[in-house]
C-alpha cells in the first residue's frame, strides 16, 4: 500500500511538474517587467532580457528590514545591474516582523541570497547561526578598509561573516529644540534630575516633552541599553562579569535605577499619551509639527525636520546624551545593520560581487553623500559630513564607551523581547526588577544552548 | 403605524450596517488621493488637492500586475484542483461506504482540525522539490482546502438519490463517465459554494507564500502589499493607493459575480 | 462487489495521497519532534521525552495565557458572529428596500484579505489620529476614546471586533440561505395559532435553522482555534505578550529556532482540535440522520 501510494504520488507530482514548467514561463515576463528599473522602461521586455544575455541574467534576492536599505543603495543596485546584468530583488519586511520571517527562512534552509541582520558576536552566532548560514567573507578586499571595530563585531573564530556599511559614530542622542529650551530658560541637563525638571517644565508649557515611538518594539529599548558605559562605570567590571556569568542583571543597582527612571518618565506622561501607537517612521513628521520638544534619534533628524517644515531650521536643534542613571558618557555602537551572504544560496559569487561593488570607495562616498541619515561611514578614506552641532557633541562628551548590546553577550538577540517586557512595565504588568529577571532568564537559556562555559559549571 | 415604525427601524439598521462596512474602505479611497502630509492623519475629509501621482508611483513600484496575475493563477488553479480532487473522493466515500472508505473519509475529515506544522512541511516541500515554485503554492493551497471540501461534498452527495446512478449503470457508463456526466452536474450548486469558499481562502492566504516563495516575481497580492507597506510605511497616501489598486479587481469581480456568489451560497446548498 | 466496480477505490487515491503527503506526514513528523530537543542551534536531535510539554505547562512561561487567549477569541467570535449574523440575516431577509445592495455591502469585508484589513484598522484604531477616536471626539464622546490596540485591556477586544467586522457577512449569507429554505407555511400556521414574533422566532426559526447554525458554528470554531493572521497583522501579539494566541506563539517558536517546543505546542493544539472536531462531527452527523 505504502509503496503504491508513493508511486502514485510521484506520478502525480511529475505530471504536475511538467505542466507547471509550462506555466512558469508565462509569469517570467511579467516578473521582469515589474522588476525592470525605471531607466529601461521604454524598452520592451524582450529586449531587456536579450541585452542581459551578454551579461549575467541573474536575480539576487535580498531580504531586509524596513529602514536598512537606503534609497541611495537602491540606486547603486541599478548601476550594478547596468554593469553586470545582475538584478537585486529587494524584499522589505516591516520591522516588528522581520526577524520572525528571516529566521524561519534560514532555519528551514530556504534563505534569500543576501539577508540583512544586526551585528554583534552573540547576535550573529545565536540569531543567524552565521557559521552555518553565512559565507566566510574574510578574503574580500574591502575587509581591510572597514573599521576594525565593526569587523570584530562580525567575526567568529577569526572568520568575517558579514559586511557593515553604516554610520557607526552616529549614535542615538536626544535631539532637543533649542528655542523651546530657551523660552523655558533651560540648559542642557547633565543629570537625570535636571532632565526630569526640564521635561516637566516643557510639559507645563503645553508641549509634549518627548516623541517616543514604542509601537515598533525596538526603539524604546535604546533608553535602557545605550547608557551601558555608565552602568559599567558605577559598577566596576560589570560588562566582563556579565559575560563570565559572575553577576547578573537582576542585582545591578545602576540598571535598576535606569529602568525605574524610565518608568517614571512614562508615568509622568513625558512621552505624551500616544507613545504606544507612535511609530518610528513618523518621527520626523511629528517633530516637524512642533508639538514635541525632544526625541531620541540619530543626528540627522534636524535635517529631516527642516526638509518637512522649512520654518524649523536644522540649526534650531542641539544634542545631548541619554541622562538616565546620570550618564554623561558618549556611547558608541560599532555595529549596525549588516549584509550577509547566505551559504545555501545559488549565487554566492554574484552576491560577493555585489558587496564588493558597494564597498568601492566612490560608491561608499555616493551612499554617504546621498543618504541624509549618514554623516560618516565606517570605512577609511571617506569625506565626512559632520555638522557643527555634531562636532560640538563630540567635544562636550570626550569620554566614549560601548553600549550594552555590543559588548555583553546574549543581549542583542533578545532585543525585541526586552522591548515587550518594558512595555509590560509601562503598563504596570511588571516591575523594573521583573524586566531584569526576564533578561537574565533569556540570557541563561541562550547560553545553555550555546554551551557557554560560564553557565555550565 | 406600527408596521411603518418597524420598517423604518429595519431600514435604518440596514443602512447603519452597510455604512459600517463601507467606511473603512472609503477612508482608504479618499486618502489615496492626498499628499503625504495630509494623509498622515488618515481623516475621512476629501483631499484639498487631488493627487493622482500616488497611483503612478504605486504602479511603478508596487509589482501590481505580476502579483495580481499570480494571485489569480494560484487561487483559480487551487480552486479547480481542489474541487476536482475533493468531489471525486467524496463521491466514492459517500456511494460506497465500505470499511476502508469510511476509514479514509474520517481520516480526511480529521484534517479540518490539523494545524499546519510549517517546519516539518518545509522538509516535505524540499523533499518533493516544489519549494519556491508556483506549483508548490498551488499544491499547498489545494491540499489545505481538501478536508473541508470533502466534508461538505460528502454531506451533499448523500442527499442526491442513487436511482440516477442506477440508470447510468444500465446504460453502460464507465465509472468515470457516470461520475462526470450524471453526478457532477447534480452537484453544481454545492460545487459553486465550495469553489467560492476555496477561492476566497486561497486569495487571502498570506503565510504560505511568505514561507514558501523566495522570488518576489512569484508573489501573490497579499505579499506584494505587505512588502509595499514595509517600504512606504510613512506614506499612507501611497499605501492607500496600493490597497485600492490591489483590492479593486477583487471587488469588481465580486460585484459582477455577486448575483451568482450570493445566490449560489443562498440556494440552500450549504448543508451539514 | 458490484459496488466496488461502479465506485472504484482508486478514484480517491490522488486525493488521499496528496493530503497524506502534505498534511498528515508533516503532522506526524511533528509528533515525533515534539519529544525531542530539536532546535536550530545544534545539528544533533536528542530524545527528551515529555520535557517540552512540561515547559508548556510550567508557570514561568506565557504558554497557558496563549491558550486562554485562543479560547477567549474562539468563544467570543462564535457568539458575536452567530448572534449578529442571525440578526442581520433576519433584517435583510424580507420587507426591506435595497435588499441586494445591503447584502453585497455586508459581505464585502469577507473578500478583502486580512492583511489589508489589518493595515486599514491599524490606522482607524490609532489612538491619536485614528478615525474611530476622531469621530468619538467629534461627537463629544471623548471618554469612549480608548487606546484600542495598545492598551492591555482593549487590544484583544479590538482584535475580536475587527475579526467580527470581517467575518460576520459570511456567516450572515449562510444563515440567510437557511432562512430562505424555511417554508412560509410554518409561519402562517403559527400566526393562526396566535403566536407573536418572539414565539415564531423561538419555535419556528431557531429549530428549522439548526442545521445552518451548526455549520456556521463549526466554521467559526475551527477558524477561531486556528486564528493567526488577525492577531499577527493587528498587534503581532503585543502589547507585551498580551494578545498572543497559540498559532502566533508557534510561529514565534519556529522563528526562534526552538522547533521542539514549537511542535509540542502545535501537537497540543492538534490533539485538542481533534477531540473537539470529533464531537462536532458526531453532532452534525446526528443532524444528518434526522434529515434523511
Amino acid at each position: 500500500m505504502k509503496r503504491f501510494t508513493a508511486v502514485c504520488t510521484s506520478i502525480i507530482l511529475t505530471s504536475a511538474l511538467l505542466t507547471a514548467c509550462g506555466g512558469n514561463n508565462n509569469s517570467e515576463p511579467s516578473a521582469s517587467q515589474s522588476a525592470t528599473p525605471s531607466a529601461s522602461q521604454g524598452e520592451s521586455t524582450e529586449t531587456a532580457s536579450n541585452s542581459g544575455a551578454a551579461k549575467k541574467d541573474i536575480t539576487l534576492t535580498y531580504l531586509a528590514s524596513q529602514d536598512w536599505i537606503k534609497d541611495a543603495e537602491m540606486e547603486l543596485a541599478k548601476k550594478f545591474e547596468e554593469k553586470t546584468g545582475i538584478h537585486i530583488d529587494y524584499q522589505i519586511i516591516p520591522a516588528d516582523q522581520y526577524f520572525n520571517v528571516l529566521k524561519t527562512k534560514l532555519n528551514s534552509g530556504e534563505g534569500p541570497d543576501l539577508f540583512g541582520g544586526q551585528s554583534g558576536k552573540s547576535e550573529i552566532s545565536l540569531n543567524y547561526n552565521a557559521q552555518k548560514n553565512a559565507v566566510d567573507l574574510s578574503d574580500q578586499e574591502w575587509v581591510k578598509r572597514e573599521d576594525p571595530l565593526s569587523v570584530d563585531q562580525l567575526t567568529l573564530n577569526g572568520k568575517v561573516y558579514a559586511q557593515t556599511i553604516w554610520d557607526t559614530s552616529n549614535s542615538y542622542v536626544i535631539v532637543y529644540n533649542k528655542k523651546v529650551f530657551a523660552e523655558q530658560g533651560l540648559n542642557v541637563p547633565t543629570t537625570y534630575a535636571e532632565f526630569k525638571d526640564a521635561a516637566l517644565k516643557i510639559q507645563k508649557a503645553g508641549i509634549t516633552p518627548l516623541y517616543e515611538p514604542v509601537a515598533d518594539g525596538w526603539h524604546h529599548v535604546l533608553w535602557f541599553a545605550e547608557p551601558g558605559p555608565q552602568y559599567d562605570k558605577l559598577q566596576p567590571n560589570l560588562y566582563e562579569d556579565l559575560n563570565a556569568n559572575k553577576t547578573n542583571f537582576e542585582t545591578s543597582a545602576p540598571m535598576l535605577t535606569s529602568l525605574t527612571q524610565l518608568k517614571e518618565m512614562y508615568d509622568l506622561g513625558l512621552f505624551g499619551d500616544n507613545a504606544l501607537s507612535d511609530t518610528f517612521a513618523d518621527m520626523a513628521n511629528q517633530m516637524a509639527s512642533g508639538k514635541f520638544a525632544m526625541a531620541l534619534m540619530t543626528q540627522d533628524l534636524p535635517q529631516q525636520i527642516e526638509k518637512i517644515n522649512p520654518e524649523l531650521k536644522a540649526t534650531d536643534f542641539g544634542f545631548f546624551v541619554i541622562p538616565l542613571a546620570d550618564n554623561q558618557i558618549y556611547y558608541v555602537n560599532p555595529g549596525g545593520p549588516s549584509k550577509f551572504v547566505y551559504s545555501g544560496g545559488k549565487h554566492i559569487e554574484e552576491a560577493k560581487q555585489y558587496l564588493g561593488f558597494l564597498a568601492e570607495p566612490e560608491n561608499l562616498q555616493y551612499l554617504l553623500d546621498n543618504t541624509p541619515t549618514f554623516s560618516n561611514l565606517n570605512f577609511s578614506g571617506l569625506k565626512d559630513k559632520y555638522s557643527d552641532e555634531q562636532k560640538k557633541l563630540h567635544e562636550t562628551y570626550p569620554v566614549k564607551g560601548t553600549d550594552i548590546q555590543d559588548y555583553v553577550n546574549y543581549v542583542n538577540p533578545q532585543w525585541m523581547d526586552m522591548g515587550k517586557d518594558i512595555v509590560g512595565m509601562f503598563g504596570g504588568a511588571a516591575e523594573p526588577v521583573d524586566v531584569l529577571k526576564s533578561i537574565d532568564k533569556r540570557r541563561s537559556d541562550m547560553a545553555k544552548i550555546a554551551k557557554d562555559e560560564g553557565w555550565n559549571k | 403605524m406600527n408596521k411603518k415604525v418597524q420598517s423604518l427601524l429595519v431600514n435604518g439598521l440596514a443602512w447603519i450596517l452597510s455604512l459600517t462596512m463601507l467606511t473603512p474602505l472609503l477612508l482608504i479611497v479618499v486618502n489615496s488621493f492626498k499628499t503625504q502630509t495630509e494623509a498622515a492623519s488618515m481623516k475621512l475629509s476629501l483631499p484639498t488637492r487631488w493627487v493622482w501621482d500616488n497611483y503612478s508611483v504605486v504602479i511603478e513600484k508596487g509589482k501590481l500586475i505580476s502579483s495580481f496575475s499570480n494571485s489569480l493563477l494560484y487561487s483559480a488553479a487551487a480552486t479547480v484542483f481542489g474541487i476536482a480532487l475533493a468531489a471525486i473522493a467524496a463521491y466514492i466515500f459517500a456511494r460506497n461506504p465500505s470499511k476502508l472508505n469510511r476509514f479514509f473519509y474520517f481520516f480526511m475529515v480529521l484534517g479540518i482540525a490539523m494545524p499546519i506544522n510549517f517546519v516539518t512541511l518545509t522538509k516535505v516541500m524540499q523533499f518533493t522539490h516544489i519549494i519556491n515554485t508556483q506549483l508548490g503554492i498551488i499544491v499547498l493551497l489545494t491540499v489545505i482546502s481538501l478536508p473541508f471540501s470533502v466534508f461538505l461534498l460528502h454531506g451533499y452527495i448523500g442527499s442526491v438519490p442513487r436511482e440516477l446512478d442506477e440508470a447510468g449503470i444500465v446504460d453502460g457508463c464507465s465509472p468515470f463517465r457516470l461520475f462526470r456526466t450524471i453526478v457532477l452536474p447534480l452537484l453544481a450548486p454545492v460545487l459553486a459554494t465550495v469553489g467560492v469558499l476555496n477561492f476566497m481562502n486561497a486569495w487571502n492566504e498570506f503565510v504560505i507564500p511568505l514561507y514558501y516563495l523566495n522570488d518576489s516575481g512569484k508573489w501573490p497580492m497579499t505579499l506584494a502589499v505587505y512588502n509595499f507597506f514595509g517600504q512606504f510605511q510613512v506614506s499612507w497616501n501611497l499605501v492607500s493607493a496600493d490597497i485600492v489598486l490591489t483590492t479593486l479587481p477583487v471587488i469588481v469581480i465580486y460585484l459582477l459575480g455577486q448575483k451568482y456568489i450570493i445566490s449560489g451560497m443562498t440556494s440552500g446548498s450549504v448543508k451539514g | 462487489m458490484l459496488r466496488n466496480k461502479t465506485y472504484p477505490f482508486y478514484f480517491t487515491l490522488a486525493t488521499i495521497a496528496l493530503y497524506t503527503l502534505f498534511l498528515v506526514v508533516p503532522g506526524v513528523m511533528g509528533f515525533y519532534y515534539s519529544l525531542t530537543d530539536w532546535n536550530s542551534f545544534s545539528d544533533e536531535i536528542n530524545f527528551i521525552g515529555l520535557d517540552n510539554f512540561k515547559t508548556l505547562f510550567s508557570s514561568g512561561e506565557h504558554y497557558m495565557s496563549y491558550v486562554y487567549n485562543t479560547l477567549n477569541f474562539t468563544v467570543s467570535t462564535v457568539v458575536l458572529k452567530t448572534a449578529l449574523g442571525l440578526l442581520f440575516a433576519i433584517a435583510l431577509n424580507e420587507g426591506i428596500k435595497m435588499k441586494g445592495f445591503h447584502r453585497v455591502m455586508v459581505f464585502m469585508p469577507a473578500i478583502i484579505p486580512m492583511l489589508v484589513v489589518g493595515l486599514v484598522f491599524k490606522s482607524v484604531l490609532n489612538p491619536a489620529t485614528g478615525l474611530l477616536n476622531e469621530t468619538l471626539r467629534y461627537v463629544g464622546l471623548d471618554f469612549l476614546a480608548q487606546k484600542w490596540l495598545v492598551d492591555v485591556n482593549w487590544a484583544f477586544k479590538s482584535i475580536i471586533a475587527v475579526d467580527t467586522w470581517k467575518g460576520v457577512g459570511y456567516i450572515m449569507i449562510i444563515l440567510l440561505a437557511g432562512l430562505q429554505s424555511i417554508s412560509k407555511s410554518y409561519y402562517e400556521a403559527a400566526s393562526i395559532d396566535g403566536a407573536n414574533l418572539w414565539h415564531k422566532f423561538r419555535y419556528v426559526t431557531i429549530p428549522l435553522l439548526m442545521p445552518s447554525l451548526v455549520v456556521t458554528t463549526v466554521l467559526n470554531l475551527l477558524y477561531g482555534l486556528k486564528v493567526f493572521e488577525a492577531v499577527y497583522v493587528l498587534t503581532n501579539g503585543g502589547p507585551g505578550y498580551a494578545t498572543d494566541v497559540v498559532y502566533t506563539a508557534i510561529f514565534k517558536e519556529f522563528s526562534m529556532g526552538r522547533y521542539g517546543v514549537g511542535t509540542a505546542l502545535s501537537t497540543m493544539l492538534f490533539v485538542f482540535m481533534t477531540i473537539a472536531g470529533y464531537f462536532i462531527i458526531r453532532l452534525m452527523t446526528k443532524g444528518e440522520d434526522e434529515r434523511s
